[in-house]
């Protein structure tokens, strides 16, 4: 079985268009979960520094940012 | 002066006197804070202003339908996005406040600056290695909501500390040097070397 290559030029324009700014949306995703993953490393890290009451729920909250960010991640993978 | 006031009992207070269940990593078993302090929440307005504005950029940019050329799931992902970058904003202004405190203790001072994500440092200074404190407050809304910037003079490490646009600026100094003069009385005055 051979490529045939004349099958290649009916590739539609538009659509490497999208998946270029699907991954595009991907990379920004992708750099958005590293940046919640620090942030509620070090929201645990402070948290320990100082301590108050409401630190739980402030570390709930990182946890809770960095879910966040990893499902909007894993819906653009299978929803673009 | 301090020690007669009533505890702090909410954990947001930007000038919490002897605040409850509030401790820092390093305390000693015998040591209270007696004081709390963050900057003034008049001076976190800029960035809560500036969240809801772009909460609102979504809504402006529909009018001139700059992705119409994408179909409209990709702008329900641009949404997502731009709504999360919103998020991400808030929670760092928010951890940049909350975690950037000021502690003074019945045995020191504590700098703890939490600038951002990926800087954070912590500095001590004894009362007894404090050599002057003064304060300024400046500005129309410093003047009108009552905060200031209190330094402090010291021989440790570290030479100056500054609680930056705290609350009742004239009353942390007064409430400083009243430490100072009773470590003072404790210890015996300190001779200048």
């Amino acid at each position: 079985m051979f490529l045939d290559f004349s099958t290649l030029n009916t590739i539609d324009a538009t659509l490497l268009a999208y998946l270029f700014v699907k991954a595009m949306f991907l990379i920004g995703f992708g750099v958005y979960v590293i940046f919640a993953f620090v942030a509620a490393r070090q929201i645990d890290n402070m948290g320990k520094t100082i301590i108050t009451p409401l630190s739980p729920f402030i570390q709930l909250l990182g946890y809770l940012h960095l879910l966040l960010a990893i499902g909007a991640f894993i819906f653009t993978l299978l929803f673009l | 002066m301090m020690v007669e006031q009533e505890p702090a009992k909410n954990p947001f207070r930007a000038f919490a006197p002897k605040p409850v269940n509030t401790f820092f990593d390093t305390v000693d078993s015998d040591e209270t804070v007696l004081l709390l302090l963050r900057q003034h929440p008049i001076t976190q307005v800029k960035w809560v202003l500036i969240a809801i504005l772009l909460i609102f950029v979504p809504f402006l940019l529909s009018f001139v339908n700059i992705l119409g050329f994408l179909p409209l799931r990709f702008h329900m992902v641009a949404g997502i996005g731009w709504y999360l970058m919103i998020i991400g904003f808030s929670l760092e202004s928010f951890l940049s406040w909350f975690f950037n405190a000021y502690i003074i203790t019945d045995e020191r001072v504590i700098d703890v600056d939490f600038k951002s994500l990926l800087f954070k440092n912590v500095s001590f200074a004894k009362f007894e290695k404090i050599e002057d404190i003064n304060f300024t407050s400046s500005g129309t809304l410093g003047t009108i909501f009552d905060y200031g910037t209190v330094v402090i003079q010291t021989a440790a490490a570290i030479d100056e500390f500054e609680f930056e646009d705290v609350p009742f600026p004239s009353q942390v100094t007064a409430f400083l040097n009243d430490m100072l003069t009773e470590v003072e009385r404790q210890n015996g005055p300190r001779r200048n070397s």
